[in-house]
């Protein structure tokens, strides 16, 4: 009994204390769920029969026993939303820490008692905030929160919550605060991986999102995989001669010339030019100061040479007058002076595009033509006559690298790469009130301009048979049989599906390499008619597509090639540190 | 009652005391814990009600990302049953094991809704100081496997969830937007 009463007693107290007071209130549950889940070997593709760079790269995306699988696993995935970048981004707080930078000041500063946080932004702003009063009443302002970014209360970068202050000689100084910033990460199941397509070809099947398992080592370099074509070729965008950081092996324009909607071709035509009266360019002009004084003339003449339009003749001849419209237009029209630049330059400036004046609407107003010295007509412009400065460009790289090496079995490197659409979109853009694709006036907005800007609805089919740039002996029907090696670029569409997007960074997604530059792309953008200026789409150093590069202009090159569909691998899976490693089939 | 105290038997006073202790260590201190294992819904009756922390997982033979399977844990502060909705009564703050099960050599990395992640993988990955509050809302977590070598492995893992009722209503999130107010 006596050790009963004992054991009791210390039971009693092991109870009490090992059960702290406060867990009287407090309940707490443990529990636990069993599961199995199989991680696949890095030989999968090889034990599964898809032993072909095109069948493995399927198959990799979830794992699938088979390529039918495969195929109906990544049609059965929705749509990506192309309005959105991918991976798609969003902030958190960071929480706040300590930061003993000292922020002095002898002015007031914008303080509030809290403040709101931007998750798509990552920035800060303060609420309802309040200057301080810096004075010799020494208020305090500790716990308070500033932006310390100037006068700046929104939109901040950073917020600071006051930790420790002093006055000093009529200066307040923030001597410590905490410090707080938004940190970007990838939205929960964001797009990541294959994605399906049709292209000219067939079904495609194109990679998204930060993808990591799209590596190819092939012929001494390395590449990202961008999309299985519809033929079952693989589309492959240069990386780097190492895995380092991506690259790009030259940097060069589009073209040299410029000046004309001819010009944002792959191939272009500029030997029909002649003056063309815009019919469909009937508008009412009121681009001008009515009571300027401008020259007008009689006639007029071109030179080619500087692609401008001159008034001949000279007031003194008569055959020019040098006046305003407001007050002369009868003199204007009645003594048939119909041609102006209406500009202010001197008359010997020369104008790229001619007025020519019809009738009066108004004291400010015009009916005119347009006279533009280019091609005649949409099919003449978009001839595929000459080749832009690129092509040879490309060539070069292509015989030095890729057809000017051989593997380890001594077969060319060139044995790999099959021929492809490379796609050069001169299509019109449907918006109201655009160019004809051939006359300097107005702006001419191209088909992938509507699609990235306003539709988001990218294609990786190519419009128009005239601008699907395939080889010379290809096999590939409806298309422009003009290239001598199988090379090209991406165009703007494949990086909106790859998860670009139009003045939106995104510095996530595979395609993004951090290089300080424009990287060009295939795709026609606009012809500007206010600067005369032939632009492609181009990708800046923050993942972003911008439409406003000139062809002449130098940007990053990143070539682009097509492998074979029975080109195997001899190993490897696709991530950085075990790239697909390629082979011929014996 | 002092007197009386004074004046009763020794031997009565011990069984008195006895009784007490009995009292003390089975009725009432015990009633703090509890564990249960091996169920698929765990709750405790608190004052007021229940402090419901379920846990799932989701797991599909397309949750591949990167050439890596996952899964995802589903902790939810609700029970759906039937027609009815049976929420938690308390807040309460947990933390999640993944770990392997015996014989298995597994290796787990997470990320969290908000971003947040493991630095890595390990073979007992702990996700901690997670909360959920009373009004209805679930966390999710995304749990990377993989394996050291080549082959394929198959991965026996267990998922643990301790929960604790909540000291306060407002303890700070792992999912939550941190304005001041």
């Amino acid at each position: 009994m006596k050790k009963l009463k004992y054991i009791l007693i210390l039971a009693f107290f092991v109870t009490f204390f090992y059960s702290p007071p406060s867990s009287f209130a407090l309940f707490k549950a443990s529990k636990y769920l069993e599961g199995t889940i199989i991680v696949p070997e890095n030989n999968f593709c090889l034990n599964h029969n898809a032993d072909t760079l095109s069948d493995c790269m399927l198959l990799m995306d979830q794992y699938s026993n088979n390529t039918s699988t495969a195929i109906t696993r990544i049609k059965a995935k929705t749509t990506p939303d192309f309005s959105k970048i991918a991976p798609e981004i969003s902030y958190r707080e960071s929480g706040f820490a300590l930061d003993t930078t000292t922020h002095t000041t002898d002015t007031s500063f914008q303080v509030a008692d809290s403040y709101t946080f931007d998750r798509t932004t990552g920035k800060f702003s303060l609420v309802n905030p309040y200057s301080t009063v810096i004075d010799s009443n020494e208020t305090s302002y500790i716990n308070k929160y500033a932006c310390f970014d100037g006068n700046n209360t929104s939109n901040c970068e950073y917020v600071y919550s006051i930790f420790s202050e002093e006055y000093v000689n009529n200066q307040y100084n923030v001597t410590s605060t905490m410090k707080e910033s938004g940190i970007v990460y990838e939205v929960f199941d964001t797009d990541n991986g294959l994605y399906f397509a049709q292209d000219d070809l067939g079904d495609s099947f194109y990679y998204r999102g930060s993808v990591k398992n799209n590596y190819v080592y092939y012929a001494g370099l390395f590449w990202r995989i961008v999309r299985r074509n519809g033929d079952g070729t693989v589309r492959l965008m240069y990386y780097n001669t190492s895995l380092n950081n991506g690259g790009h092996p030259f940097d060069y324009r589009i073209n040299s010339e410029y000046t004309d909607p001819t010009y944002v071709g792959w191939m272009y035509n500029d030997d029909d030019f002649s003056t063309t009266e815009i019919e469909s360019s009937d508008a009412i002009f009121n681009n001008f100061e009515s009571r300027s004084n401008y020259y007008f003339g009689k006639s007029y003449t071109y030179d080619s040479n500087d692609k401008l339009f001159y008034l001949t003749g000279t007031e003194q001849s008569g055959d020019v007058l040098h006046t305003d419209w407001k007050t002369h237009y009868n003199d204007i029209l009645d003594g048939n002076y119909i041609y102006s630049c209406f500009s202010n330059n001197p008359l010997s400036s020369g104008c790229p595009v001619l007025i020519k004046i019809l009738s009066r609407r108004s004291s400010s107003e015009i009916n005119a033509h347009y006279l533009s010295y280019s091609s005649t007509s949409y099919n003449n412009a978009v001839t595929n006559d000459k080749s832009a400065d690129i092509i040879s460009m490309l060539n070069n790289w292509y015989d030095t690298y890729i057809a000017g090496e051989v593997d380890n079995q001594n077969n060319p490197y060139s044995d790999y790469v099959a021929d492809g659409v490379y796609c050069n979109d001169r299509s019109l853009s449907s918006e109201q009130g655009n160019g004809n694709g051939y006359s300097l006036v107005p702006s001419t907005l191209y088909g992938a301009w509507n699609r990235i800007i306003n539709t988001k609805l990218p294609i990786l089919t190519c419009p128009n048979a005239n601008d699907r740039f395939v080889l010379q002996n290809s096999t590939i029907s409806s298309s422009a049989k003009e290239l001598t090696r199988p090379i090209g670029l991406l165009t703007a569409d494949e990086v909106v599906m790859a998860g670009g997007a139009y003045d939106v960074y995104n510095t996530r997604f595979y395609m993004y390499y951090g290089e300080n530059g424009y990287t060009w792309t295939s795709s026609p953008s606009f012809f500007s008619s206010w600067s005369r200026i032939a632009s492609l789409w181009t990708m800046n150093k923050h993942g972003s597509l911008t439409n406003w590069y000139n062809v002449r202009d130098t940007g990053i090159i990143r070539p682009v090639i097509n492998i074979k569909s029975n080109v195997i691998i001899y190993g490897g899976d696709g991530t950085v540190n075990n790239p697909y490693d390629l082979g011929l089939p014996s | 009652m002092k007197e009386k105290w004074k004046k009763m038997d020794k031997k009565k006073k011990k069984k008195i005391l006895l009784v007490i202790e009995f009292v003390l260590i089975f009725l009432i201190i015990p009633g703090t814990f509890a564990l249960y294992k091996g169920l698929v819904n765990v709750n405790v009756t608190t004052v007021a009600g229940e402090m419901i922390s379920d846990i799932e997982i989701i797991q599909r033979d397309s949750y591949i990302e990167n050439n890596v399977p996952y899964f995802y844990v589903v902790v939810k502060n609700y029970r759906i049953n039937g027609n009815q909705t049976l929420l938690t009564a308390t807040a309460f703050d947990y933390d999640l094991v993944i770990s392997n099960k015996t014989g298995s050599n597994g290796k787990f990395s997470y990320v969290d809704e908000n971003g947040v992640s493991s630095n890595g993988y390990s073979s007992t990955l702990r996700i901690e100081n997670c909360h959920l509050d009373s009004n209805m809302d679930s966390n999710r977590f995304k749990i990377y496997v993989s394996r050291d070598g080549n082959l394929e492995t198959q991965v026996d893992y267990k998922v643990q969830i301790d929960a604790v009722q909540a000291v306060t209503e407002n303890a700070s999130s792992n999912a939550s937007n941190n304005s001041s107010n």
